[in-house]
């Protein structure tokens, strides 16, 4: 008969598909770095697995995830000119105040936008990885935050280009787009796995718990606003 | 014989993770799961935003917690009958091979809407057609 699991010492915090001993990768120049991306990429998208992030993670460095934030606020950028040109943004509500014109007003809302979009890309890149590494700590997560970073990068350029270009096809703006970001969660998550060591479990709860606590949060915020309203 | 599928088994995956990470840990991950993020997002939806932000996100708790649900009853189902490393023995002997498939797309199916349970559902009407 089958030896009862509950007698068997096991450390929860192991991951047991991690590869502990995935070969450190010396470290590549940073042009060398960026002519293999293209190919990281492919790998990582098409044959996503534990391994395969614990492998990467060793080529990590500040100069190529610099490289990739910066390429992909410039791309991102560029995209939602694009968008722009599809689509301009609705201004009619507030044209005319001050006696600016429509079409100046238009001008000053895409340049704001596109400038936006080149600090905030990497700034909230770098934000959103900082709070998820401190709740993958606080389960016991052994990677670094600049391995966390670069193997985001990995799946997030990609997949936010996706995302991007899908947005530009009016007629389903309101979907398409949000599923590369279905797959990038999936991906998170695997390469949480591979640079922290966690279990599939904690990964996951390290990607919900800052999303539960986002949605109590608003929910209170709404809350309070319509109390402190009707008072 | 056995069979080499290509979609995991949803039971033999609630069975592994019992065999890895032990009894208590996953019964209490699978129950948070299930509760925890079921809770929060009927709190949105029963709250007064219902902005899409906060639609979509209620929506990917509520089905993270329904995909948690088939794995929380097979666990309970496989502590009852302590029957977690029998029914992955196959696996385990070939963990290279069934490894990184349980892996990745346990996370998949977690995280799609309600494909877990689906699965779950399906993979137990096939069971029961064939008995």
């Amino acid at each position: 008969m089958a030896k009862d699991v509950d007698q068997r010492p096991i450390d929860t915090s192991h991951n047991p598909y991690s590869d502990d001993n995935a070969p450190n990768v010396a470290q590549l120049s940073t042009g060398q770095a960026i002519r293999e991306l293209p190919g990281q990429y492919f790998k990582v998208l098409t044959r996503p697995s534990v391994t395969r992030f614990a492998k990467e993670k060793g080529k990590a460095s500040w100069g190529i995830v610099w490289v990739q934030l910066v390429s992909l606020a410039i791309i991102d950028a560029i995209l939602q000119i694009v968008g722009f040109q599809i689509l301009p943004p609705n201004t009619s509500s507030i044209a005319g105040i001050n006696g600016i014109s429509p079409s100046m007003l238009q001008s000053i809302t895409i340049i704001t936008v596109v400038l936006l979009q080149l600090v905030l890309t990497p700034v909230s890149f770098l934000a959103a990885g900082g709070i998820l590494y401190l709740i993958a700590r606080a389960f016991g997560g052994r990677g670094t935050y600049l391995e966390q970073i670069y193997t985001t990068l990995l799946f997030g350029v990609p997949l936010v280009i996706l995302s991007f270009l899908l947005q530009l096809i009016q007629a389903t703006s309101s979907w398409l787009p949000y599923l590369p970001h279905l797959y990038n969660l999936v991906l998170f998550v695997v390469s949480l796995m591979a640079v922290h060591q966690l279990s599939r479990g904690k990964a996951l709860a390290v990607l919900l718990i800052p999303i539960g606590i986002l949605l109590l949060l608003v929910l209170v915020g709404t809350i309070t606003l319509t109390i402190i309203v009707q008072h | 014989m056995i069979k080499h599928n290509t979609v995991i088994n949803v039971r033999k995956l609630a069975a592994l993770d019992i065999v890895f990470h032990g009894t208590k840990f996953i019964l209490i991950e699978f129950a948070l799961a299930v509760f925890l993020c079921g809770a929060v997002s009927l709190l949105i939806f029963h709250g007064v935003n219902h902005s899409p932000f906060m639609v979509i996100l209620g929506s990917f708790l509520l089905w993270v917690s329904l995909n948690y649900v088939p794995l929380l009853l097979y666990a309970i189902s496989i502590v009852k009958h302590k029957s977690a490393q029998r029914e992955v023995a196959y696996e385990l002997e070939h963990k290279d091979r069934y490894a990184g498939k349980y892996t990745l797309q346990s996370i998949i199916l977690l995280l799609m809407p309600l494909a877990m349970l689906l699965l779950a559902v399906y993979q137990e009407l096939q069971k029961r057609s064939h008995q």
